[in-house]
């Protein structure tokens, strides 16, 4: 792999890690806000106007952002019947093939999301709530994440084709015991 | 090109790359929206666009995310091994009784948290080698822990029935207190075959022994029971009586867990951050399918391929109930090959019109879903249960014990299925019960 190639691929992975890892501990931001928001309003009869809303905006970047460094993870569940059926030569034509598809899915939710974004920016949209937050920084998850995952393709991509030997996986990870 | 032409060739294209491997929610999303562009109608991208912007902000799917970190702190917290013990003491000495006491601890977990591998990969390593040391047949042994524990996919809460609801539109809370009878049937049926079989084919366990535990111990040891028991009253509770959502419910949830893991000096920055980690692997994985299975579901019905199937099956003049069983088999048979959140994303929105216009509840169908899902879980060679169960197996002991062990279970549950199907009664009447619902 040039050089180059090779600092591209590690910077977005680490890029994408940091930014799991950011959104993993959202968490616990989402669970304290939603357990104040129960308790005052269950035991005080006192509910904020902000606790679920704030919990709810959190949600969307909280699941897109996770997505890119899972595709490196291969995380992203699949069928491997085939794949582990047929001899590991055809992994590197399968991954060659998959990875322009994620690319184009992200092309075009990105082409298609992007003005919306920053129609809701401009207008600097909130979400006419009782609270009434600003909602156009939420817009943006969008376009960001796919960006995103889109370049972890492409690391991906080029992984395998400078024969990378991690970038192929025979045995797939177990799935997460969570679900 | 005419609309079945395109839905035709979009299939195709589905299955073929499907088989590559490419992760299911990018199958769905990167051709769907390949057709969409090239084929059908651009500006449908943008309705997409707008969907995922609703999903982003769903009360209802932010109770994924919340039951997923409850069971995994949960998990790490100790309880589990708890109940456990306090089961040992209670079934050790009754024949059967250990694969009897993994049941029902397996339905009390199902009822605190919502997902199957937290129950199965927990009752693989505590269960497993105590019933194999008491020389339990290691094929009645694995089957008991992989079948007991996809009862958390039909016992409240759960995060598959919650992905129906969302998807099929009904609701939630309905959904989720419909699950409670089926899945005590299925319980009562895997207890009565465990306890029936040990006393039917001898040498399938043994003949119930160790030393006797005084009573006062095993007294002492239902302690244990006592958080699992607020727990699941706090959620189930609300839930039932309309007190809180589901989602709110969820994050008490996870306060509670948080609880029992202080109060056993578990709640450690590794274990949290461990299990947040956990948590967004999955619920990420699910979101981007449901994504992808979005632009799928738009592209399917804005062709009018909902249409032509409906026309299709009122030209067929057969028995709703034959349609109901052709539906179920396809379940069954995608639960063999497909994960499941792709198999009730890509096949609601497909069924659920049909059963609508056959005049079949859909909480009803919800739960008959669910249970042939739970047989996707279970089936050989792909159920997440298998996988578990795998990693805590001893090293005497190879996947085809575990494949054969399930059979008695899977038919079951054609029972359990059969059952809830001739008697939706069973199904019906804790939903109606309920309060606002």
């Amino acid at each position: 792999m040039p050089a180059a190639i090779g600092f591209f691929v590690r910077s977005i992975t680490a890029l994408n890690r940091l930014l799991f890892r950011f959104a993993a501990a959202v968490m616990f931001v989402i669970v304290p806000v939603m357990l104040y928001e129960v308790v005052s309003r269950y035991l005080f009869d006192a509910p904020t106007t902000w606790g679920m809303e704030l919990a709810t905006l959190l949600f969307g970047p909280y699941f897109l952002l996770g997505g890119p460094y899972l595709l490196h993870l291969r995380g992203h569940v699949n069928l491997d019947i085939v794949r582990r059926a047929l001899p590991a030569r055809w992994d590197r034509a399968f991954e060659l093939a998959n990875q322009p598809i994620i690319i184009f899915f992200c092309g075009v939710l990105l082409y298609y999301s992007w003005p919306l974004a920053m129609q809701a920016w401009e207008f600097r949209e909130t979400s006419f709530s009782a609270w009434n937050p600003p909602v156009w920084p939420i817009k943006f998850a969008i376009p960001v994440s796919v960006i995103l995952l889109a370049t972890q393709s492409l690391a991906e991509f080029l992984r395998v084709l400078y024969g990378d030997p991690a970038a192929i996986v025979r045995e797939a990870p177990p799935p997460p015991t969570a679900t | 090109m005419s609309p079945t032409a395109i839905l035709v060739l979009m299939f195709g294209g589905l299955t073929l790359f499907m088989l590559t491997g490419l992760p299911i929610a990018f199958v769905l999303g990167g051709l769907s929206l390949l057709f969409t562009v090239t084929l059908w109608n651009a500006d449908a991208v943008v309705i997409l666009v707008l969907q995922i912007f609703d999903t982003m902000r769903s009360e209802a799917l932010l109770g994924i995310p919340l039951y997923i970190l409850m069971a995994s702190i949960l998990q790490r917290s100790g309880v589990i091994e708890d109940l456990y013990a306090a089961m040992e003491k209670w079934f050790g000495r009754v024949r059967g009784g250990l694969a009897v006491g993994t049941v029902v601890i397996c339905v009390i977990m199902a009822a605190m948290t919502g997902v199957v591998g937290a129950a199965v990969t927990a009752m693989g390593v505590l269960a497993l080698p105590e019933m194999l040391r008491r020389r339990y047949d290691p094929r009645l042994a694995t089957g008991t822990i992989c079948a007991s524990g996809t009862l958390g996919i039909l016992i409240p809460p759960s995060i598959l029935t919650i992905v129906y609801a969302v998807t099929a539109q009904v609701s939630i809370g309905k959904m989720l207190i419909a699950g409670i009878v089926p899945g005590l049937i299925l319980a009562t049926l895997y207890i009565v075959y465990i306890v029936g079989a040990s006393y039917l084919r001898p040498g399938l366990v043994p003949k119930g022994a160790s030393e006797r535990v005084p009573l006062s111990e095993k007294l002492r040891s239902l302690r244990s029971l006592a958080l699992p028991a607020i727990l699941i009253v706090l959620i189930l509770g609300s839930i039932f009586f309309g007190v809180a959502t589901p989602t709110e419910a969820a994050a008490v949830g996870v306060g509670g867990a948080m609880i029992a893991a202080a109060l056993r000096r578990r709640l450690t920055f590794d274990n949290l951050s461990h299990s947040a980690v956990e948590t967004l692997k999955a619920t990420s994985m699910i979101l981007w399918i449901t994504i992808g299975a979005k632009a799928y579901v738009s592209i399917f019905t804005g062709l009018g391929g909902a249409d032509t199937l409906l026309n299709f099956i009122r030209g067929l003049d057969i028995h709703p109930y034959m349609v109901l069983a052709v539906m179920m088999l396809i379940l069954v048979f995608l639960g063999t090959v497909l994960d499941e959140i792709g198999i009730i994303l890509l096949t609601v929105p497909v069924f659920l019109p049909i059963v609508r216009l056959l005049g079949f509840d859909e909480v009803w169908f919800g739960v008959l879903y669910a249970v042939t899902i739970q047989m996707g879980y279970i089936s050989p060679p792909f159920g997440y249960t298998l996988f578990y169960i795998k990693g805590t197996l001893p090293p005497h002991l190879g996947m085809d014990t575990v494949y054969r062990g399930i059979v008695p279970f899977f038919v079951l549950q054609v029972v359990g299925l059969l059952i809830c199907t001739a008697f939706p009664g069973l199904v019906t009447w804790l939903p109606r019960l309920m309060i606002g619902g």
